[in-house]
């Protein structure tokens, strides 16, 4: 099926096993131009369509805040291509030129956030004492 | 929505801003910490993250529009907040 991705690569697609367009227990193959026959004209990225809203579990932080259960995050990516990791627990968001990025863009202000809540404890809103609490029922005592 | 007119509301809401790996910024009303938003670093459009940043500021599209465009003054947005009870 010939589909114009508006992307670099427009040419002939594999559906996704399980039935047209998009299937959530389905696997996607990886986008392959065919309109070219030489080796070195073939490509084969590496993007994966469609690009399916993915929740990921997070649980290394990389600093001192190790929780006991993770945080689960919403993968997205935008039109233009940038990607974001959101927690709706947590209120914060992420983002990034590649999944990775978001991640780690939100891990940061995971420890940001808490870092400056624990310095202000005895300043906060009712709603920021809350996030404070919930990051707290989160956290491994070592 | 650009990030110089993310940059505009911090100013104007007279948020409390911390640089780190991105721009975080707090609310802070009478001492109190009322709520954080942030913005990253370097990126002329903020894409979808300016969805974002209207939750975490709590307002409705049409107060994040009088936040950009101007109409909504500090003191109006904080009695929204107070009508909300987070303040």
């Amino acid at each position: 099926m010939a589909r114009d991705t508006g992307r670099v690569l427009a040419g002939r697609w594999d559906e996704p096993t399980g039935g047209e367009g998009f299937s959530p227990g389905g696997s996607y193959p990886i986008a392959r131009d065919t309109r070219f026959s030489t080796a070195a004209a073939a490509v084969t990225t590496t993007r994966f369509e469609p690009r399916p809203t993915t929740i990921v579990p997070i649980s290394n932080f990389g600093s001192e805040f190790v929780p006991l259960r993770p945080i689960y995050v919403v993968l997205d990516e935008s039109a233009m291509g940038v990607f974001t990791a959101a927690s709706y627990d947590l209120e914060l968001v992420g983002q990034g030129d590649t999944e990775f990025e978001a991640i780690d863009d939100l891990k940061a202000q995971v420890v940001e956030i808490y870092s400056v809540l624990r310095e202000q404890r005895d300043n906060l809103s009712q709603p920021l004492a809350g996030k404070l609490m919930f990051f707290e029922s989160l956290e491994k005592k070592s | 929505m650009k990030t110089a007119e993310v940059d505009r509301i911090f100013r104007k809401l007279e948020m409390k801003v911390r640089n780190g790996k991105d721009q975080h910024a707090w609310l802070i009303e009478d001492g109190k910490y009322i709520l954080h938003t942030m913005r990253s670093h370097g990126r002329g459009d903020i894409g979808r993250i300016a969805h974002f940043i209207r939750q975490q500021l709590k307002v409705n599209e049409e107060q994040f529009a009088g936040l950009r465009d101007c109409p909504l003054s500090r003191s109006g947005y904080i009695d929204l907040l107070r009508s909300k009870g987070l303040v």
